[in-house]
């Protein structure tokens, strides 16, 4: 009797508390690759496009501001922010400066994954699908630009093979420029085959470009702006005619009393899950600016150039970390709160970039027109003179981009693009200007032991 | 089909046939020590081949019904050589008397899942600590209790806080990625030793996010009780710990718990209380001149920092102030202590018996507001349904609080050391103000909302945990046969470990920090939940022909384990003022959810032939998990090990054992990596993004295999009072779980893989003497040593850097390499000749500049006894094995060590040193100030020259420490009679002491302290550490 009952008890136990696909553990915490999309799930994707492409650019101003002696990065804990980028080995691609690399692939990968989901679709229209695609062709042709103007002239690879993950060649500088111009060309043919209405919805920073016509204007202005870095590389005045081509599609504004803010942002927010502004003054207190910011601003006789006051402001004496650098008590007020957007890219740098493709084109009148009509209305200087010679009005315009656009990642690709990186100043006779951003340690490891063509160039 | 189910099927159909009932009688008897001729208690009486047994009581006497005719008994205690005793059939009254055991080659081993073999046939090294031995002196968790008691395990506290946080490491590094820790069984439930952080990372900052590994966690073996662990037993080897599968590879600890005993209620209570301090101070330079303390004022705030010391000067009547901070804030000497109490008892024939126990321990902390108090209750029920079916409920509830303050590395110069380093002595952190504010720190971190003042946020800053634990199992056996030859033996158990983890920081907005992130307050909350379950059926089969030289003994069984792990944090920034509560200010928040199911079978075939002096013991498990690419694939872990004992072959040497054993156990991937999956990437305006997930999963991944071979001699001579046991490993654990680089520029990072083999050799001796055995007089001596070596022997990506082991090449951190130790610490290291010694020349290379691993550890373990008392001493020595001590870098380069000012090794130029020549115009190497004046901070701080000489902060962490001093007193019956009556009996006074004495050369406070908590290799950083604490308790016990 009781070995009966103890059998029986046995058995009803074990098959309440066994089942054969027990071991058929889902991951909770992340979407599998197989998840059947829909609407929502490609909402997801282009949102993580805004999200990653939001997360690379304020390592770009940090990285470019320092190189192009904006600012300075003095956290107290850590010198190597200090001296990795202005007097310790040059190109240790090991070191602190060997960023803007990983995030910005991944976020290449993010627009091909778009892409390829978009493809099958049946979900979406047809012209959902090219507005799509132009949006994520779009962002992957601008990561390529930053990656490129980054590296310059050691190159990049440009494609990406999403089926093995193996590594592809560099290509040239130019070479990169053309793939990602083209891209952006394609970006803009799918947008305009686009109809109404993306299939989703943008982050309240891109509020002027949600929709595929608006949004051809953002991919025009970033267009006209590489159109014009080629322009003073090997590409010269067919791509400044191009340029100019690109801003009259684009969302430029000069007219008077034009907002020179327009544009489109990267927006943060204090709400869970979301980010607050790496660059902003509460949570990097130890971003300060270059003194020569102050001691090279231009005045009209009686007020100094109202951008250097609308963006900097005298702090208590900051000294780097070390002896690797020089004290400063100028700080920055260009992102006061911790969820201050960051500009992508606005209205006042398009203007100057049209003044600075006629300037390549010799239409120096025309430019002329521009720069006054930003160091009037944004810096409340007096208008200047005509330009005698293309290299003044170049000046001109450096000066112009460089407190127009301050702290938003410009001046040093701009100085460099016209060999006029000895222009930047020497704070300590040891320190060095840098040229290009070296391509970081691990992916040249991984490319070490692989044949000739995938070594190099950036390696 | 359940694979459970199928073998529940064979097991009922098994359980159908059935044995007979016999005549009975009643003997009885008592049971002495042999020469004192004391009564033993507790000791179990067992008639031979069944289950039928008695425990004696306090007197020593015992009563038990046997069948008529003649029989066996076997009489064990733990502590005692085991007897076998023969009863005549006409016998009915039976006196025994046992020998202390103190080689502890008695008792019983366990072998695998559920069987167990006499000590003396052990064919594997399996290490066996008594509950005595485990209480015997307080305790702030169970490591600190094992540490030096388990050759062949690695046993350090992470830091001196209260409540605990250690790691045990069984045999070296037998993963880099994978789980490094112990499987921990109690009473047949897989018991979680998960490590949480706190998210006190939130003040420190010493990561991102809101917690790291860096939060000094406290690894959850801390809710268990010592003193309701009857016995704890060590499975090293592969072949012991195989029939655990694909879990063990860093071995198995078995926890039992009391259990009741049968008779009268038998209460036992203990009261310990004690008084913990500062073990060793890091101390803080003392300033002798204006110059130094001008040129230490001016190490982080420049000029300003001299005019406030030259403020203070003045103040103070032109005298040097001093402050010992860590002494000031870490000078505490908190009142702890520890209750238990605890009944047990039965029905006078055994077939109900119970063991009650609840225990209190309260620890201060040697640091204001710091402290730790854990309660634990226990129930444990056996009953006996019928002659055949038994049942077990046990029931264990903890609850475990802790506060355990600020410590560890930091970027917000808030941890205690970290801030001292910087803040020179003179400087008063301590009296307040005439509104009662703590003085703001100027000097640390460059004063104001950079800097801290820690006597200020150790005053207000709460940084609680608390955790509720439910450990409960029940089980069922049946004796379905019960002959002389033959018994069959059915078991259902069912665990289930259960606990929540809340921890609460809140950093209210006035703390000196606060504005450092723009947001006055910080408020955390974290809640983790951990559910494991696990059933088990198995039958276990002993034939034993009365005819025939050998019996046979088989055990097999099914196994399902399940668990599953939630959490989720919050934090909140920009609090209303007094208010600590998350669901204001700013918000984030990080879940994370994993849960594995294991599934398995095991066979153990094992022969005892030859008057039992041959051993031979096969087995096999096949596991499957949740966690493998391939889930319904069973990975096998087979087994052998055999031993031949040989009785009295020489003179003096009673017996002496030979063994060996193979074994195979596995590590299964963890939970996530068999996936392919998106990212999550954050939020923007709402919306949730994906995006690619840079670590790629592998659906191919499978557990990592360790493939061991063991050898050992065990031998007890001079009359059992010699005994040695010596054993040399040699293990392979391939398959390693790893993670290989892809070329970031395709997007991603990194893919797991299966591939590498790490081999791990070494050798484990215990020698035990028992040099003076007299009566009322004895002396026992038992010494461990144990050695061991690491070495990655092959890797098939290039060389990688473990993460979260250190700070860069600048300080050392693990570097996995093919052909180097696996615990080497990789640095800079300046060399200052061409590989052809013929030029002068300096470069940094990074490369080899440490060794993680002790060459060698003793322990030393020895028990007098005069009269009625008895002095137990532990001595715990480590050889070698080398530190990373940042502490020491951050106190030099704020230019306030103890020793700064002492005469350093370049004083007055001893040229012949080349790290002490003055060559100019080279600026890769420092060459150090070869002057009268070099002092030994200076010297230390330019040797290491800005992180490019690594060897500067790397140091030798050998040492000697008085872990356990134990003094007690059994006091005399007739005293403790004639003032609490007849009941009271067994009182024992003592006096016990931990960590009493430490001597080593290192810097730092401790060098067993571990920045990263617990890690598989990196445990080697000591970085602002919560310093340990020594302990001086009075305690006595009774028994009523």
């Amino acid at each position: 009797m009781i070995r009966h009952s103890v059998a029986a008890a046995l058995s009803v136990v074990l098959l309440a508390g066994c089942n054969a696909d027990a071991l058929n553990v889902p991951n909770f915490n992340a979407p599998g690759v197989s998840t059947t999309p829909d609407r929502a799930f490609v909402q997801n994707l282009a949102t993580g496009i805004l999200v990653s492409s939001r997360g690379n650019l304020p390592g770009l101003i940090s990285d470019a501001g320092i190189f192009g002696r904006e600012s300075f990065n003095y956290t107290p804990t850590d010198g190597r922010n200090t001296s990795n980028y202005l007097s310790a080995a040059q190109l240790d691609n090991a070191g602190f400066a060997s960023g803007g690399w990983a995030g910005r692939f991944q976020n290449m990968r993010n627009a091909i994954n778009l892409i390829s989901i978009v493809d099958g679709a049946t979900f979406l229209t047809d012209a959902e699908k090219q507005a799509a695609r132009g949006f994520a062709k779009t962002f992957r042709a601008m990561e390529v630009f930053y990656l490129i103007s980054l590296r310059d002239t050691i190159g990049i690879p440009v494609e990406i093979d999403v089926e093995t993950n193996a590594p592809k060649p560099f290509v040239s500088r130019d070479s990169a420029y053309k793939f990602a111009t083209a891209l952006i060309n394609d970006a803009a043919a799918n947008l305009a085959a686009g109809g109404a209405a993306f299939p989703f919805t943008f982050s309240s920073g891109y509020a002027p470009f949600n929709t595929p016509t608006t949004f051809l204007r953002f991919n025009r202005a970033i267009a006209a702006r590489y159109l014009v870095y080629r322009g003073s590389l090997e590409c010269g005045a067919a791509c400044y005619t191009a340029a100019l081509t690109a801003l009259t599609g684009s969302f430029i504004n000069g007219a008077a009393g034009a907002d020179l803010r327009v544009g489109a942002y990267n927006v943060y927010s204090a709400a869970a899950g979301d980010g607050l502004n790496p660059l902003s003054n509460p949570v990097s207190p130890d971003q300060v600016a270059h003194p020569s910011i102050v001691t090279d601003a231009q005045s009209n006789g009686a007020t100094v150039d109202l951008r250097l006051t609308a963006k900097t402001t005298t702090i208590a004496a900051k000294a780097p970390v070390g002896a690797a650098g020089i004290p400063t008590t100028v700080g920055w007020k260009i992102y006061p709160t911790n969820v201050t957007s960051i500009p992508v890219i606005r209205n006042e740098e398009l203007i100057l970039l049209r003044a600075e493709a006629n300037i390549g084109l010799n239409n120096l009148a025309a430019a002329l027109t521009d720069i006054n009509y930003i160091r009037v209305n944004s810096g409340g200087l007096l208008p200047l003179l005509p330009f005698a010679t293309q290299a003044d009005a170049l000046t001109a315009l450096l000066y112009e981009k460089r407190y127009s656009l301050l702290w938003e990642g410009h001046r040093w690709f701009d100085v460099r693009r016209y060999n006029r990186l000895t222009t930047l100043p020497l704070d300590v006779a040891t320190h060095f200007r840098i040229k290009v951003m070296p391509v970081p340690q691990g992916e040249c490891q991984f490319r070490a032991p692989l044949a000739p063509e995938l070594r190099g160039p950036g390696c | 089909m359940g694979l459970i189910r199928k073998g529940a099927t064979v097991l009922a159909l098994l359980a159908l046939a059935g044995g007979e009932l016999l005549a009975q009688r009643r003997i009885s008897g008592k049971v002495t020590e042999e020469g004192s001729g004391a009564p033993l208690g507790n000791v179990s009486v067992q008639l031979i081949g069944t289950t039928n047994g008695a425990y004696t009581t306090e007197a020593g006497t015992f009563s038990l019904l046997v069948p008529n005719g003649a029989i066996s008994l076997r009489v064990r205690r733990i502590g005692y050589q085991l007897k076998t005793v023969l009863v005549p059939a006409a016998g009915g009254s039976v006196d025994v008397s046992l020998r202390k055991d103190v080689l502890q080659l008695e008792g019983i081993v366990v072998t695998g899942q559920q069987g167990t073999l006499d000590r003396k046939n052990a064919a594997t090294a399996v290490v066996s600590v008594g509950g005595e031995a485990l209480s015997a002196v307080p305790s702030n968790s169970l490591d600190q209790a094992l540490q030096g008691k388990v050759v062949g395990a690695r046993i350090n506290l992470n830091s001196g806080a209260p409540g605990g946080g250690g790691q045990i490491q069984i045999r070296g590094v037998t993963s880099i990625l994978g789980n490094g820790q112990p499987l921990f069984v109690i009473d047949g439930v897989i018991m979680s030793n998960t490590s949480i952080a706190s998210g006190v990372n939130s003040i420190t900052q010493a990561g991102g996010g809101i917690a790291t590994a860096q939060d000094n966690p406290t690894n959850r073996l801390a809710d268990m009780n010592p003193s309701e662990i009857e016995d704890i037993q060590v499975l090293k080897g592969a072949a012991a710990a195989s029939l655990y599968g694909s879990r063990a590879t860093n071995g198995v600890i078995l926890i039992t718990t009391k259990r009741g005993k049968a008779g009268t209620p038998k209460w036992n209570f203990t009261q310990r209380v004690g008084q913990s301090s500062l073990l060793r101070d890091v101390g803080q330079r003392r300033f002798l001149t204006l110059e130094d303390a001008d040129s230490a004022a001016a190490a982080t705030i420049k000029g300003p920092g001299v005019a406030i010391f030259r403020q203070i000067y003045a103040a103070n009547g032109n005298v040097i102030p001093y402050n010992n901070f860590s002494e000031q804030l870490f000078g505490e000497k908190p009142i702890g202590y520890n209750s238990a109490l605890s009944v047990s008892g039965g029905t006078a024939d055994g077939g109900t018996r119970y063991l009650a126990s609840v225990g209190r321990q309260y620890e201060g902390g040697i640091a204001l507001n710091t402290n730790a108090l854990r309660d634990n209750a226990r129930i444990n029920i056996d009953h006996s349904i019928s002659s055949r079916l038994t049942a077990k409920l046990d029931l264990g509830i903890t609850r475990n609080n802790a506060n355990r303050g600020v410590s560890n590395n930091d970027n917000s110069n808030t941890s205690p050391l970290y801030n001292f380093a910087y803040t020179p002595s003179f400087v008063d952190q301590r009296t307040l103000d005439a509104q009662g504010n703590f003085p703001v720190n100027a000097f640390a971190g460059g004063g104001g909302s950079n800097g801290s003042n820690p006597f200020q946020t150790f005053t207000f800053l709460k940084n609680t945990e608390d955790v509720n634990r439910f450990i409960g199992a029940g089980s069922l056996a049946y004796q379905a046969i019960q002959s002389a030859a033959n018994r069959l033996r059915f078991e259902y158990l069912a665990g289930i470990d259960r606990f929540d983890q809340d921890n609460q920081i809140y950093s209210p907005n006035f703390l000196q920090y606060e504005p450092n992130d723009g947001l006055l307050g910080t408020a955390v909350q974290s809640n983790a939940v951990s559910r494991q379950l696990n059933q088990r059926l198995s039958l276990s089969y002993d034939f034993t022909p009365a005819d025939l030289p050998f019996s046979l003994s088989t055990v097999a069984g099914v196994t399902e384990e399940q668990q599953r792990f939630n959490s989720y944090r919050v934090q909140a920034r920009g609090l209303i003022p007094g208010v600590g509560n998350v669901n204001q200010g700013t918000q984030a928040t990080i879940q994370g959810k994993t849960k594995d199911v294991d599934q398995a079978w095991y066979v153990q075939q094992s022969v005892l032939a030859f008057d039992e002096k041959l051993y031979l013991s096969g087995s096999i498990r096949g596991d499957r998990s949740s966690d493998n690419g391939n889930r319904s694939k069973f990975y096998y872990f087979p087994a052998f090990a055999g031993s031949y004992r040989i009785v009295n072959a020489l003179p003096k040497l009673d017996e002496i054992k030979f063994r060996a054993s193979w074994g195979e156990t596995g590590n299964r991937p963890t939970f996530g990596a068999r996936f392919i999956t998106f990212g999550t990437n954050g939020q923007i305006s709402g919306g949730n993004g994906l995006g690619v997930n840079t670590a790629l999963g592998n659906p191919n991944i499978f557990p990592e295999r360790k493939q061991e071979v063991e050898y050992g001699i065990d031998a007890r001579g001079f009359g059992g009072r010699v005994g040695l046991e010596v054993t040399y490993f040699d293990a392979k654990i391939k398959d390693q779980f790893l993670q290989r680089p892809l070329p970031a520029s395709s997007g991603l990072t990194s893919e797991f893989f299966n591939g590498g083999l790490l081999r791990n050799k070494g050798t484990e001796v215990a020698l035990t003497v028992e040099p003076i055995r007299a009566k009322g007089l004895s002396w026992v001596s038992r010494t461990s040593f144990q050695r061991i070596r690491n070495k990655v022997e092959e890797l098939p990506i290039a060389p990688f850097l473990v993460a979260g082991t250190g700070f860069g090449n600048a300080f050392g951190r693990s570097r996995i390499q093919q052909g180097l130790s696996t615990t080497a610490i990789s640095g800079n290291r300046p060399f200052y000749r061409t590989p052809d010694g013929l030029r002068d020349t300096a470069f940094t290379r990074d490369t080899v500049i440490g060794e993680a691993t002790p060459d060698h550890e003793m322990y030393f373990n020895n028990t007098f006894t005069v009269g009625r008392f008895t002095l137990g001493v532990q001595v715990d020595w480590r050889k070698g094995g080398d530190v990373s001590t940042l502490t020491n870098n951050l106190y030099d380069e704020g230019q306030n060590s103890r020793d700064y000012d002492e005469a350093s090794p370049c004083r007055n130029g001893s040229g012949l040193n080349p790290i002490c020549r003055t060559t100019a115009g080279n600026n890769l190497i420092s060459y150090l100030d070869t002057s009268a004046t070099a002092i030994l901070g200076e010297y230390r701080y330019q040797y290491w020259n800005g992180g490019r000489n690594a060897l500067a902060y790397i140091a030798d962490g050998s040492f000697v420490k008085l872990r356990e001093v134990a003094l007690s007193y059994a006091v005399p019956a007739s005293f403790t009679q004639r003032f609490f009556g007849s009941r009271v009996s067994d009182v024992r006074v003592n006096v016990t002491g931990r960590n009493l004495a430490m001597w080593t050369n290192f810097w730092g406070s401790d060098p067993e302290v571990n920045n990263f908590g617990s890690n598989n290799v990196g445990r080697f950083v000591d970085l602002a550490p919560f310093p340990p604490t020594r302990n001086i308790s009075f305690g006595f016990d009774v028994g009523f």
